[in-house]
């Protein structure tokens, strides 16, 4: 047991805990508050830890965050306190000609925003825009990773992202004016 | 990741584009290709002018959350910190017993004839973690991993997190009310450590499993770090209860543990 327990926590110390930070920082936007984050973040480290022997190459951090997601949507889907779309509704959410066509606020307006302002806007984003955007903004992945952690074509990542800027801003503008 | 090689025509196409280009996810060729369109079209230079905006606020000052640093010590001990070295795990288990014994007096011959007798410094280590887990959980935003005055909670949650659990009883009626239940980190291994409440003292009790089922045999309460510390065998466990209660009350409550979980 001893061995295989070391070899373990010596893995773990190099593939997971330098990227504690982003893995709690996805939970705690996913979850919405910072109990349920860590209980994202605890599970996800036992998750890890279990399969660590599992994991051959590369990128820890991609590992780790997809281990985060899956956990978190888990967890959101039992609690139903935030409302959860599953993959297979997007269709409803992602209207051909968008109701974006109102006009976004002016870049100087946008610009104007504050902590408060963006993490409100941040936070009311549908769950598929939602992780996408913090994937990309906060924790800095590139599109083909967020493709592989969310399980979807790289098209749908961009159109997500996207939308995701769109809604932002126009919930920046009806905030701000 | 390729793209039509003609200018995309759709609003939509050249949205996406227009955030691939700002995201640095476009190469070279379709960059440039695709600034040129936005020479040539204002009403893409806008979207423009509102997307950098947007991404400037956001990275600005968009909330980054960070790990609580108890939260992060936690984690650590629990996956990353290696194991103490120096015993194999149930050694060590036998010989916290065995040392908790020889701390009392009169048994240490009968208990370390045949199973050796462990260095005293590693009860001192034991119950050094045994106290650190008890104060770092009072420091802690909340003394336990799993807040919940039903066993059949508590147990569950231990069994899962690490396979073991001590018999979780409710006390309440008696004054010790059940709070939750936490994962210490006892000679570099995961135990459970359950959490009462009595009226405004928090009692660990943290149960360190034992090689064979043990009869009941109780210790004299120690001080360690200005906390009380009454640890005894029984059944599966060595149980160390932690408090800053008066002695009298702690050997009450281990008296009123032991019975309920015969």
């Amino acid at each position: 047991m001893g061995v295989a327990d070391d070899r373990a926590r010596i893995l773990f110390s190099e593939v997971v805990m330098p990227h504690l930070d982003d893995a709690y920082s996805l939970a705690r936007w996913l979850a919405g508050n910072p109990h349920d984050a860590e209980d994202i973040v605890q599970e996800a480290c036992l998750r890890a830890f279990r399969a660590i022997g599992q994991f051959s190459s590369g990128n820890g951090r991609a590992w780790l965050l997809a281990i985060v997601r899956n956990v978190a949507l888990t967890l959101l889907a039992r609690n139903r306190r935030t409302p959860v779309v599953a993959t297979d509704d997007l269709a409803e959410l992602e209207p051909a000609a968008d109701e974006t066509d109102q006009p976004s606020p002016e870049a100087a307006l946008i610009a104007k925003a504050d902590a408060a302002v963006l993490d409100k806007a941040i936070a009311a984003l549908p769950t598929p825009f939602r992780e996408t955007l913090v994937l990309r903004d906060m924790n800095g992945l590139s599109y083909k990773e967020i493709a592989a952690i969310t399980l979807s074509p790289v098209g749908t990542v961009m159109s997500r992202l996207a939308r995701a800027r769109k809604l932002l801003m126009a919930a920046i503008g009806k905030e701000i004016q | 990741m390729t793209f039509p090689s003609d200018p995309p025509r759709e609003d939509a196409d050249r949205a996406l584009l227009l955030n691939a280009h700002l995201d640095g996810e476009l190469d070279a060729a379709d960059s440039l290709a695709f600034e040129h369109s936005i020479k040539a079209d204002p009403a893409l230079q806008a979207e423009q002018a509102r997307l950098l905006a947007l991404k400037g606020a956001v990275e600005r000052h968009a909330t980054r959350y960070t790990l609580p640093a108890n939260v992060h010590r936690r984690l650590h001990r629990q996956f990353a910190q290696p194991a103490a070295p120096r015993l194999p795990w149930r050694a060590m288990a036998a010989s916290i017993a065995i040392s908790a014994m020889v701390a009392s007096a009169g048994t240490y011959v009968a208990l370390t004839s045949g199973l050796g007798r462990a260095p005293q410094t590693d009860m001192q280590d034991v119950l050094g973690s045994i106290v650190a887990g008890h104060q770092r959980s009072l420091l802690a935003e909340r003394p336990v991993d799993v807040a919940s005055s039903d066993r059949h909670t508590v147990k569950p949650w231990l069994s899962n997190k690490i396979a073991t659990s001590p018999p979780v009883v409710d006390l309440a009626d008696q004054g010790f009310m059940l709070v939750g239940g936490r994962i210490d980190i006892v000679a570099g291994r995961p135990v459970p450590t359950l959490v009462y409440r009595h009226r405004e003292h928090l009692i660990s009790l943290t149960a360190v499993p034992v090689r064979a089922p043990q009869a009941v045999r109780a210790d004299e309460a120690q001080s360690v770090a200005g906390y009380r510390v009454l640890s005894w065998l029984a059944g599966d466990f060595s149980y160390f209860a932690v408090s800053d209660m008066l002695p009298a009350e702690l050997t009450d409550f281990s008296q009123r543990y032991r019975e309920a979980t015969l």
